[in-house]
């Protein structure tokens, strides 16, 4: 992630969708396909993490709600 | 020795000169009215006791009674001579019923004196108090006086007292008159004090005709009412007081208010502020009821249920939300699954190896991008292994 931890969730997605494009096409060199892969899953990770935080936040509001 | 013939007009001036010259002008004398006759407006009488008689004339009399004869009377006038006639008379001013005497000249005297002082003067006069806190009673305690006090305070207003017995006639009862009022004074808790005592004789009402009373009043820093006697008394202590009462019961009277008066005003008051309070009960009461019949009040649950509904939306928007992120972790899971089956690594599952410079990581597919000696690390499937190039 060149970026760091600054990136945005959307951002996130939006590069872990071409990673994936870009990997099932299958066209990239061995070593491109280990870096790109290993990006991936590191933007894979920080969406679920997002994610997951989302969610928890929504749920103590809902909580507080009742 | 005078050695010359008169005329009888001569001697006649000559006594009228000694006599006229002299001090026999406002002088009071004391007896008995006899011989008395009214003549074109103008008393004639002669006054006389056991020893003596003298010829009274008054002109134009101003008095409140009739002189009779046998009447006991002190009279006030001028010794003049009477030419015409040879004789001498008294050209009276004045008359007092009573044959007290000196006493009474020795009133007349002192309430002179203490007049020209300026004890009676108005600008002296303190004013009483609208209620009294307590009042300061100077009186003989076995007196009618203190008893009629007592009673119309009780009946028009109950008010505390304080009784500083004194002895109100007879030897010693000036000076514990004086002595009273003086120690009244001494207390800050009275605010009006009243001397007096019932009726009695010239005589018996003389201690508040004394000059030490009538100081010890003046100098009073309370108000003092005097109630000397009946109605027609008059003592010094009523000229010099603040405030002079016929009667101890009338002093009681104008000390405190009628209970009953004050009471009737209250009620007015009562009933106004009553009136007041109404009126703005009332400006309240429609106001409150303008307030009552506004929404909020008419219909509460409306604005209830607004709130419930606005609230509802809030948890609305947030369920869309969670379902929203539900489909973007799907789609990211979905994602996951896709990348994992990607994996560059997967090849290694088939035998394959991959070999990585360890200088600087660097995965290498050439063998002119080694040398020998140099160490590689090789990932297989199941694990990696760091290797040294012996040949190439």
């Amino acid at each position: 992630m060149q970026s760091g931890e600054e990136i945005k969730f959307e951002e996130a997605l939006e590069r872990l969708e071409k990673i994936v494009e870009e990997l099932e096409k299958g066209e990239l060199s061995l070593e491109e396909t280990i870096r790109k892969f290993e990006e991936g899953v590191k933007l894979c990770k920080f969406c679920k993490k997002k994610l997951e935080e989302a969610e928890a936040k929504i749920e103590e509001l809902l909580e507080e709600l009742k | 020795m005078l050695k010359k013939i008169f005329t009888v007009g001569e001697i006649t001036e000559y006594i009228k000169n000694l006599i006229e010259g002299g001090e026999l002008k406002n002088i009071w004398i004391e007896g008995e009215i006899s011989n008395f006759r009214k003549a074109i407006g103008n008393f004639y009488f002669d006054l006389k006791d056991e020893k003596a008689l003298l010829r009274c004339v008054m002109f134009s009399p101003t008095l409140s009674f009739t002189p009779k004869n046998g009447m006991k009377v002190i009279v006030k006038g001028d010794i003049r001579v009477y030419e015409k006639r040879g004789y001498y008379q008294l050209y009276v001013k004045d008359i007092k019923i009573g044959g007290v005497g000196e006493l009474f000249i020795k009133f007349l005297e002192l309430k002179e004196k203490l007049r020209k002082e300026g004890l009676f003067d108005e600008k002296y006069k303190k004013p009483l108090p609208k209620i009294p806190n307590k009042i300061g009673i100077v009186t003989s305690p076995n007196g009618a006086a203190i008893k009629d006090i007592q009673k119309v305070l009780s009946k028009r207003f109950p008010v505390k007292i304080v009784l500083a017995p004194v002895r109100v006639q007879g030897e010693g009862a000036a000076e514990e008159i004086e002595k009273a009022i003086k120690i009244l004074n001494e207390r800050n808790d009275i605010d009006l004090i009243i001397v007096g005592r019932g009726g009695g004789s010239f005589e018996d009402l003389w201690a508040f005709n004394e000059e030490r009373v009538a100081r010890a009043i003046f100098e009073s820093r309370i108000p003092i009412i005097s109630a000397v006697g009946h109605e027609t008394d008059f003592t010094i202590a009523d000229f010099v007081a603040d405030a002079r009462a016929p009667t101890p019961s009338a002093a009681a009277e104008m000390a405190v208010p009628d209970r009953n008066e004050i009471l009737e005003w209250v009620d007015g008051v009562v009933k106004r502020m009553e009136k007041i309070l109404g009126n703005m009960f009332s400006f309240y009461r429609q106001r409150i009821e303008g307030i009552e019949k506004r929404k909020a009040f008419m219909y509460p649950y409306e604005i209830i249920y607004n709130k419930i509904l606005e609230f509802e939306e809030v948890m609305e928007k947030l369920r869309k939300q969670m379902e929203k992120l539900k489909e973007t972790r799907q789609k990211v899971e979905k994602m996951e699954m896709r990348i994992k089956n990607l994996s560059p690594y997967k090849v290694l599952e088939r035998g394959y190896s991959i070999c990585f410079r360890v200088r600087d990581g660097k995965l290498f597919s050439s063998i002119g991008d080694i040398e020998i000696g140099e160490r590689i690390r090789v990932v297989v499937k199941d694990g990696e292994a760091i290797c040294k190039v012996e040949k190439k």
